[in-house]
């Protein structure tokens, strides 16, 4: 519900990082969303586009690596993977409270064309 | 071409604004309750007794979060507290920036506790820290027992979970027991209350659990 928000965010850092970088154009961006994270991809990738025309990011690519869920057990120290809300630690039984991965709403890559190229 | 490694927050802002703004609740002493549920869960009726209940005891202070209108604020008003309307006109959750926008209007050494009721909704208001000591979560028996799994973040980042509108149950096709286990398989730590707001019921132990926190965030501050 928030997507386009976030999407703002997005932008505002991808445009601020490309023009520190001399960037004449964008090309791809990729980000990494935790599958606990409340944003759609299909609807991010929606406002992304829209908010790219006009920008030296017109006709980015957008690239989603959706992250896993994985908690920590910090009794039997053990890192897991979550599927299907089922938090309980494979060893113990008990719900592990720590998450390893799955928040992320990170912008983990740009690929600008450089104007010195 | 030329590839820049960023792994950067997205909403690493609106962390850093939380951040201090949790340093003032901290250096104030100010016990602060982040009041999340969907529209029509009970959270301004859960609020109205809250206040009734605390407020000659301790120094409260209210912000309403609504995309639009001040009809909460109004009702909280009434109850004698400090109240601070955010309008976010369109958001879907409050975020921190607008929580420290509206600190000038609280009298901050007085304050006991800060309640921050947030917009209407079970998905937004999770992912936004607001610089809060606890978050809260009500979920009124009429809206489903499958809501904990199917929204398992917020149950899973919530310190309380108020089930409300029990006194309905004998009219609707609700299992608690299910919304109890399946948020505490969630989040065992997760302090449970069953609650009627309108009949007055269960309200005690929300109570006693709120001056538990109160009290403890103020020693903090004496010792610190």
């Amino acid at each position: 519900m928030h997507e386009f928000g976030i999407a703002q965010s997005i932008m505002q850092i991808v445009l601020d990082e490309a023009r520190k970088a001399n960037a004449r154009k964008v090309i791809k961006v990729t980000l990494n969303i935790g599958e606990l994270a409340g944003v759609l991809p299909e609807s991010l990738s929606f406002c992304f586009e829209i908010l790219a025309k006009s920008t030296i990011a017109e006709n980015a690519a957008l690239a989603i690596n959706r992250i896993p869920i994985r908690v920590h057990c910090s009794q039997c120290e053990v890192t897991f993977q979550v599927r299907d809300n089922h938090y309980h630690c494979p060893r113990c039984g008990k719900t592990a409270m720590e998450i390893v991965s799955g928040r992320e709403l990170q912008i983990a890559q740009l690929e600008i064309d450089n104007e010195t190229d | 071409m030329k590839q820049i490694e960023l792994q950067q927050d997205i909403l690493g802002h609106n962390n850093s604004i939380g951040y201090e703004n949790s340093a003032i609740f901290a250096r104030k002493g100010i016990f602060v309750l982040n009041l999340m549920s969907s529209p029509g869960a009970g959270k301004t009726t859960l609020l109205e007794r809250t206040i009734d209940m605390l407020k000659g005891k301790y120094q409260l202070g209210v912000i309403e979060g609504d995309i639009a209108t001040s009809y909460d604020a109004e009702r909280i008003g009434a109850h004698g507290v400090e109240v601070t309307q955010i309008n976010t006109g369109g958001a879907c959750h409050l975020d921190s920036s607008m929580i420290k926008k509206v600190l000038v209007n609280f009298d901050l050494d007085r304050l006991d506790m800060l309640i921050i009721e947030n917009v209407g909704n079970l998905v937004c208001p999770a992912e936004f820290f607001l610089g809060e000591d606890a978050k809260a979560v009500i979920l009124s028996v009429t809206e489903g027992e499958d809501k904990p799994l199917k929204y398992p973040l917020i149950f899973r980042l919530a310190k309380a979970l108020v089930i409300n509108k029990i006194d309905l149950l004998p009219y609707i096709d609700c299992n608690i027991s299910r919304i109890i286990k399946d948020a505490s398989s969630l989040n065992p730590a997760l302090a449970i209350f069953e609650t009627s707001c309108t009949g007055h019921t269960g309200l005690n132990t929300w109570k006693e659990w709120l001056e538990g926190k109160i009290n403890e965030k103020r020693k903090n501050r004496l010792n610190a």
